[in-house]
């Protein structure tokens, strides 16, 4: 993690003044956060990870962060980001098979979900990144299609787009019979 | 409302369940204010922060965090998180001091060793010329069993008191994937890699005289009883190297911003003479890495995205130092030349800035 300065330039830091609301903002974002980082990790541990990844992050720079418009879409945002690519990192440098990870994290804490759910979620891990974020945060948080925008920081028309496309997708996949 | 939608709406409802379930089984515990924390990772203090946010997330802790955060960041600077009795002696990690021409820094990680009751093993099979054509990893332990299309299997003599078994040929994964049903909780599961429909029968055959061979113990524990199918070896058995006690991974990653080619370096505290096969997917080729015996592994698209090959490279840097590095869009050759020019991270990783001006040109 590296350590980002403050909005002053000021290497200090966070005093517990500083630091006024996070409590309650953890509280609020920390279960959210950990399934939108599963919804894309497909793994229970990696999922705890990313989320304390992004709050240590809005932690060490509080003071902006929680001055921005929406705080909570901006740890999404963190989270959407880093568990893409890092993920597919840490498939393949780690993994024998692709399925390692999932195999773990099976046995992590999320046994127990429906094989349908598990289905509808490996379906929407397999759709290209993009997708897979704008239909996750649309599944998980109701985000309209400018907050999913806001979050991911692209256009609303680019939003729309892969939230159109996964859609295609998914309902290509998941409603013809293929689920058992 | 439509049946997509309908899908979508259960899956996030059992999606948030599982969340609250693993959240509530291990709740996170308050640090003391004052207390040394201890890191599972040795070296990296700002990591053992980081793992320990959540513990120190309330009230004044969190200035706490946010000082220890600073204090590990800052080189020379003082920590109070204390060097565990457990840790690996400390290497310096390999890495690539500049970034690459047309690469963005990506992260830098120290991942600790996962907790799991799952045992592993591993079982390859070579050609005349001794190369691996096929792997086959078997897992022991608390393991969900997998949707999909499967077919029920006859349960083999061999795994007393299971209950079930059943085969799955998944083609989006490209995998050959057999289950049984242990006892309530403790599921068996070989896996193997099949990039084409032509491998795919006498494969799944093959794993099926494999399972017929292995006994399972009351710990998860893999072995073998009898003979195996001819060409096959069982060649590691035991706690997988990302969750073994004590293993650091370190790693990095130069990610370009549209997600394609990447270049990755892991260094993995181990021992382990087999880590190569626990790495690998299932083909292994020897090869001389930096005046190391090593070897190239080769990911296909299923797992990587990319349309050629991404080739990895393991070797043994040095006692309990394995490296791994990897690179979509380059050859083996190439990625051999960018493994020479891996410098040592002066025994932990030094901050990787996004953004980072310093650049290097890469090797055609």
């Amino acid at each position: 993690m590296t350590h980002r300065p403050t909005p002053e330039g000021s290497e200090e830091p966070p005093t517990a003044r500083d630091s006024s609301g996070f409590d309650r903002f953890y509280r609020e974002q920390l279960r959210p956060l950990v399934a939108v980082a599963y919804a894309l990790s497909g793994n229970a541990a990696v999922a705890e990870d990313f989320a304390q990844d992004a709050l240590l992050a809005a932690l060490h720079d509080w003071p902006r962060v929680s001055r921005l418009e929406n705080p909570a879409g901006w740890v999404r945002r963190v989270v959407a980001n880093r568990v893409v690519s890092s993920f597919r990192r840490r498939v393949v440098e780690s993994t024998a098979l692709a399925t390692r990870l999932r195999v773990r994290d099976d046995g992590g804490g999320f046994a127990g979900m429906p094989a349908e759910s598990a289905h509808v979620w490996e379906a929407i891990r397999r759709l290209p990144r993009r997708q897979a974020q704008v239909i996750t945060l649309r599944t998980l948080d109701r985000s309209t299609v400018a907050e999913i925008a806001a979050i991911l920081d692209i256009s609303e028309e680019s939003a729309s787009t892969h939230l159109r496309r996964a859609r295609h997708t998914l309902s290509r996949q998941l409603t013809r019979g293929d689920l058992s | 409302m439509n049946d997509l939608d309908d899908l979508l709406d259960s899956a996030a409802v059992d999606l948030r369940a599982a969340v609250d379930r693993l959240l509530t089984e291990e709740p996170y515990e308050l640090a003391p204010a004052t207390a040394e924390i201890t890191c599972p990772v040795v070296g990296l203090p700002q990591r053992g922060a980081r793992r320990v946010l959540v513990a120190v997330s309330l009230g004044v802790a969190a200035a706490v965090v946010g000082g220890l955060i600073a204090a590990g960041s800052r080189s020379g600077g003082d920590t109070t998180i204390a060097t565990p009795p457990e840790s690996l002696s400390t290497f310096a990690p390999l890495h690539l001091a500049t970034t690459p021409t047309g690469y963005a820094t990506g992260q830098k990680v120290t991942r600790p060793p996962g907790i799991s009751d799952v045992r592993a093993a591993i079982l390859v099979k070579r050609d005349a010329s001794g190369k691996v054509v096929d792997k086959v990893i078997a897992r022991a332990g608390t393991l969900s069993e997998f949707a999909g299309t499967n077919t029920a299997l006859t349960v083999p003599p061999n795994l007393a008191g299971a209950t079930d078994g059943s085969i799955q040929f998944s083609s989006t994964e490209e995998i050959v994937r057999l289950q049984f049903q242990l006892v309530v909780g403790r599921r068996l599961l070989l896996e193997a890699h099949h990039p084409d429909n032509l491998t795919t029968e006498r494969l799944a055959g093959e794993m099926q005289q494999l399972v017929a061979v292995l006994r399972i113990d009351d710990t998860n524990d893999i072995s073998v009883t009898s003979a195996l199918p001819v060409g096959w070896e069982f060649v590691a058995a035991g706690n997988e190297p990302e969750n073994a006690v004590p293993t650091s991974v370190q790693a990095f990653e130069v990610d370009r911003p549209d997600g394609g080619a990447k270049i990755i370096v892991s260094n993995i505290g181990s021992d382990d003479p087999a880590l190569p096969y626990w790495e690998m997917l299932d083909t292994l080729t020897p090869l001389t890495v930096r005046g190391h015996d090593g070897f190239v592994s080769l990911d296909t698209n299923v797992y990587t995205g990319s349309a050629t090959p991404v080739p990895t490279l393991i070797w043994q840097e040095g006692p309990g130092h394995w490296v791994t590095l990897r690179a979509d869009g380059m050859s083996t050759d190439q990625l051999t030349a960018l493994a020479e020019t891996l410098t040592a991270a002066d025994g932990e990783w030094t901050s990787g800035t996004a953004g980072t001006t310093t650049t290097t040109t890469l090797a055609p």
